[in-house]
């Protein structure tokens, strides 16, 4: 509601009060002077009719209360008043007051951010019309490729003319970066490539403009030649969100497509966690002289030449199973018509799209839940302080209560009025969560993109993120309130007005108790926190030393030939020519070549034949094959451990050789030494040529968590399968991104048509790869750490108060020659007493929910001793921190000064 | 109830005469304060079964004045027809025991 609208509403209500007021005011007037009247023509002088006519009405006031708490809806009316006398009470104490709007800020704004993220990745649907009517359909069975729909593009054509089965569909790659030049200026843009019916069967309607069309979806453009729909946002970055745009030549890999679209603004397409800036027709070839024919051509069940992503729209009646029922029934009669031999374990496999196709959700909604519980029991923690100090507060304000019990309020007065004030700190504190989870959220945002670019999700506020925090600040509000209220009441009845003068030794015992069981509650909470904190900082240790290579100062730099033009034997010679040029840049010490990156989550790999092996029927004898350059394992530090290495002899006039890791030595050839064995490729027709010359120590290859997988190294120049865009391996003696300007210096002195990019160092890989387990580490140590400094604090609060209640006694326990020492010792023990019970009720916990992290950890089970040890020695280290100065307070009265306090 | 009967068979009354006219019926054997039958008047309004307007009194002053509805008087029946069955059962009771009582006497 907007500021002027909102104090009309309430001018309104004061309008129609003072009316209402007046009103009740006439009526009991003339009620009072009628009986007067009666009673003076009864007799009575004029002074006693009127207290005569009082006394037989009774008392005005609590029936004028009563009367205004039926008018209104009471609860609303009360309640504005208790939140007004809220308002005064908090204005009244502004450092308490902040102190906890902040605390509640932090904590209600962490649930904020991690819920908004998880809210994106995991459970938000496609900013499109109806997106619980599309579906993902995939040809299934044995023999099923994952990552594709294994649907062929004839599949996908007939399909296209059953529109009973599916109201419409289209088909995507995912989207990729190409080199786009707008007007002047180069850049690499997000390119996806859609099939004509994207647009209609996702019901976007572009912003401007018209959306791709199935007309245009071929190899030389349709009417209007080579087209595409920009996004919103390039739309704006690169026109200026200039009307003119449309019509406008985007230059994709020196092709021009014409602008013929724009979509509109929150829309992403099909993937969360990507923007594509360009969408072009699928068949429509990226580059000079590239086909599709393959695609095209390719026989109606070829799996190998399949569209990646097929996405279908369900009729509005048709149920998933039953689409799925019809498809495959369609698809198997289709391909018993193309006289294709085996179709009865042919299926279709339909699944909901409807929230677009995330592979942040892969990612990250496991590491995200488990921060979400995280920061919601560091809420907690954070509510059980605010429970205590509100608890303090409500013994200090005793005597307030007791005036108010003594003047006819209830105790659900009393309740409502504490409850108020907790939910309007709860409101505050929400709000404040607000503006931090914002902010917070883009930093945690940063924080998981790797690369260069910012993975591009809309954060803003909304009405579901809205709802979250609201409720979230509710139920703190009633959490950390009641208690304290309900409270607040009982005491303020048995105490009453006379409060002062028993202060004694009994006096704020429940308070105490209740304040004791919510410390033993924080410690319970923050120990498996700080538990699990401490697994997850081992788990990327080991993460990370799990690599086998030595990843410091080694630059990676991707290069493509391909686009230049260079085919063949052009790019081995090429590579041989780059890679000693390169070598003789200052700074850089060796430089070799990799087909595939390290920790890139993906490895080309192989079927070996081996001599003198067996393989079983049905036996999996696949390797991943990396083609590298001469000085590789030297350049990223694998050790050799038989054998030798390659050198530049080994080329294409050479003998073949490979270079096996010891996982792959182990498995073919057990004990006896493969050095000069022979291996060959392709299934056991091939003709074993290749020797083994080395084995290499093992290490990860495509990611940090795999068994290491069986790896074959091969020099490129024996292995013309990998004259292809590879990656250079540049070790160098400093810092590997000082380096990268002179090396692209070299190459494009070669030749200026080779497209560099990815220029990354290994190191950055190994942290990429390392990315979720890097976040929980981290946010489960901050939030650890968090969560013990909190209740150590509430713990300081508690025993504080405990040594202020008590001074007499201790004052009594001086004066008859009790020691400082043990004075000391009696509080301390007290404080362990606290955190030793709360510990074990916190090791119960871990025991009994630590395998739900156990998927998360690597190297270290969930009931590491030594994590938990550590965890148990640094709360027990803040619990003596903690209990420390209140200790030493109590050690230091001065017992005449003790004695005297009353 | 009262409230609703007194209604019914006067007319439109304010508040001071229907808290009179409630204390003669029940002989002064209700001593409630005046003062209540204001909440109890707002009570029945809200429900529908009485209205009130401003008027003007026999003695030229202004005061507000209560009259029954048709809801009001649906109402009355319902709870008198109500209150009929329970007083007649609760008579039943009452009846029948001391009989037995006077016999064993």
């Amino acid at each position: 509601m907007s500021w002027p609208r909102r104090f009309a509403v309430r001018m309104w209500a004061l309008l129609v009060r003072t009316r209402l007021e007046r009103e009740l005011d006439d009526e009991v007037r003339f009620h009072l002077e009628m009986q007067a009247e009666d009673n003076l023509r009864s007799g009575m002088s004029a002074a006693e009719a009127r207290s005569a006519a009082k006394r037989s009405f009774g008392g005005v006031e609590p029936m004028k209360e009563e009367y205004r708490e039926g008018r209104t809806l009471p609860s609303i009316d009360s309640a504005a008043r208790d939140l007004r006398y809220g308002l005064r009470m908090l204005r009244r104490s502004p450092v308490l007051t902040l102190t906890i709007i902040l605390s509640l800020g932090l904590g209600i704004g962490a649930n904020t951010a991690i819920f908004s993220l998880l809210d994106r990745v995991v459970f938000r649907t496609l900013p499109v019309k109806d997106p619980d009517t599309l579906v993902f359909v995939a040809r299934g069975g044995t023999t099923a490729l994952k990552t594709s729909s294994n649907i062929s593009f004839a599949l996908f054509e007939r399909l296209q003319t059953r529109r009973d089965l599916l109201v419409d569909l289209f088909a995507y790659a995912p989207a990729s970066p190409q080199n786009v030049v707008v007007g002047s200026e180069s850049e690499v843009a997000e390119v996806q490539q859609v099939t004509g019916g994207y647009f209609s069967t996702l019901r976007v309607v572009p912003a401007r403009g018209r959306p791709l069309l199935p007309s245009d979806d071929l190899e030389s453009g349709g009417a209007d030649g080579r087209v595409c729909v920009i996004s919103h946002r390039f739309w704006m970055s690169r026109f200026e969100g200039a009307a003119s745009a449309l019509g406008k030549p985007v230059v994709i890999n020196g092709l021009p497509f014409t602008v013929v679209g724009v979509t509109p603004a929150p829309f992403f397409g099909m993937r969360i966690g990507s923007w594509p800036d360009i969408y072009v027709p699928l068949m429509t070839p990226l580059s000079a002289g590239g086909t599709r024919s393959e695609l095209r051509n390719a026989r109606l069940d070829d799996r190998r030449q399949a569209l990646p992503f097929v996405v279908g729209r369900l009729h509005a009646a048709q149920s998933a199973s039953r689409a799925e029922r019809d498809l495959t029934a369609f698809v198997r009669q289709t391909l018993r018509d193309a006289n294709v031999s085996e179709t009865a374990s042919e299926t279709i496999d339909v699944a909901p799209a409807g929230r677009g196709q995330s592979d942040l959700e892969r990612q990250f909604s496991q590491p995200l839940v488990i921060l979400m519980i995280i920061v919601a029991a560091v809420l907690l923690i954070a509510c059980g302080n605010i429970a205590n100090l509100l608890l303090s507060r409500a013994t200090a304000r005793q005597k307030e209560i007791a005036v108010r019990l003594s003047l006819g309020a209830s105790r659900g007065c009393i309740i409502r009025q504490f409850v108020a004030e907790s939910l309007l700190l709860a409101f505050f504190g929400g709000a404040t969560g607000l503006v931090f989870a914002t902010w917070a959220g883009q930093l945690l945002l940063r924080y998981v993109s790797t690369g260069s670019r910012v993975i591009p999700l809309d954060l803003s506020l909304d009405v579901r993120v809205f709802a979250f925090t609201a409720v979230a600040a509710l139920s703190t509000g009633v959490l950390f309130g009641v208690g304290p209220a309900i409270y607040a009441s009982r005491a303020g009845l048995r105490r009453g007005l006379g409060a002062d003068t028993v202060r004694g030794a009994s006096v704020g015992r429940p308070s105490a108790r209740i304040g004791k069981a919510l410390i033993l509650c924080e410690v319970a909470l923050a120990l498996p926190m700080l538990i699990a904190a401490a697994l997850f900082v081992r788990t990327l240790e080991n993460l990370k030393s799990a690599a086998g290579f030595v990843p410091k100062n080694v630059l990676l730099v991707s290069v493509d030939p391909l686009v230049a033009g260079y085919r063949g034997a052009q790019i081995k010679t090429l590579y041989d020519e780059l890679l000693a040029r390169i070598e003789r840049v200052p700074g850089v010490r060796s430089a070799s070549l990799l087909n595939v990156n390290l920790l890139s989550g993906a490895y080309s790999r192989i079927s070996v034949d081996v001599d003198g092996y067996a393989p079983m029927p049905g036996e999996d004898n696949l390797a991943g094959l990396g083609a590298v350059g001469a000085r590789f394992f030297e350049t990223v530090g694998m050790p050799i451990v038989r054998g030798r290495s390659f050198t530049i002899r080994d080329n294409e006039t050479s003998p073949p050789v490979a270079v096996i890791n010891e996982t792959m030595a182990q498995y073919y050839f057990r004990d006896s030494d493969p050095i000069g064995r022979r291996l060959g490729f392709d299934g056991p027709r091939s003709s074993r040529q290749i020797e083994i010359i080395g084995v290499v120590r093992d290490a990860k290859y495509a990611t940090l968590r795999e068994a290491t997988p069986r790896m074959l190294y091969r020099p490129y120049p024996q292995h013309p399968r990998s004259w292809f865009r590879s990656n250079l391996q540049i070790r160098t003696t400093g810092n590997p991104l000082g380096a990268a300007a002179a090396i692209r210096r070299e190459i494009h002195g070669m030749d200026k048509n080779i497209t560099v990019s990815g220029i990354t160092t290994l190191g950055q890989q190994v942290e990429d790869a390392a990315i979720r387990e890097r976040l929980i580490a981290l946010l489960s140590s901050c939030f650890g750490l968090l969560a013990a400094l909190l209740a150590s604090i509430g713990l300081y609060g508690i025993m504080a108060y405990s040594v202020a209640r008590r001074v007499k006694e201790i004052g009594i326990r001086m004066a008859l020659g009790g020691r400082q020492s043990h004075l000391m010792k009696m509080i301390m023990r007290e404080t362990l007493g606290l955190v030793a019970v709360g510990m074990v009720i916190g090791l119960g916990i871990t025991l009994s929910v630590g395998r739900l992290i156990s998927s998360h950890l690597y190297g270290i089970t969930s009931y590491d001793p030594a994590a938990i040890t550590s965890a148990v020695v640094l709360m027990i280290i803040v619990g003596l921190g903690a209990g420390l100065l209140p200790a030493l307070r109590a050690s230091r009265l001065d017992p005449v000064v003790a004695l005297r306090t009353d | 109830m009262l409230v609703l009967r007194t209604l019914e068979a006067l007319g439109p009354l304010h508040g001071y005469a229907i808290a009179r006219r409630i204390e003669q019926l029940s002989e002064n054997l209700l001593q409630l304060n005046q003062g209540t039958i204001y909440p109890a008047l707002l009570r029945l309004e809200q429900e529908g079964w009485i209205s009130s307007r401003w008027g003007v009194s026999e003695k030229n002053r202004k005061a507000k004045y209560y009259s029954i509805t048709a809801a009001g008087r649906r109402q009355l029946a319902k709870e008198a027809d109500e209150w009929q069955r329970m007083s007649s059962t609760i008579a039943r009771f009452l009846g029948p025991i001391q009989a037995p009582e006077g016999e064993g006497a």
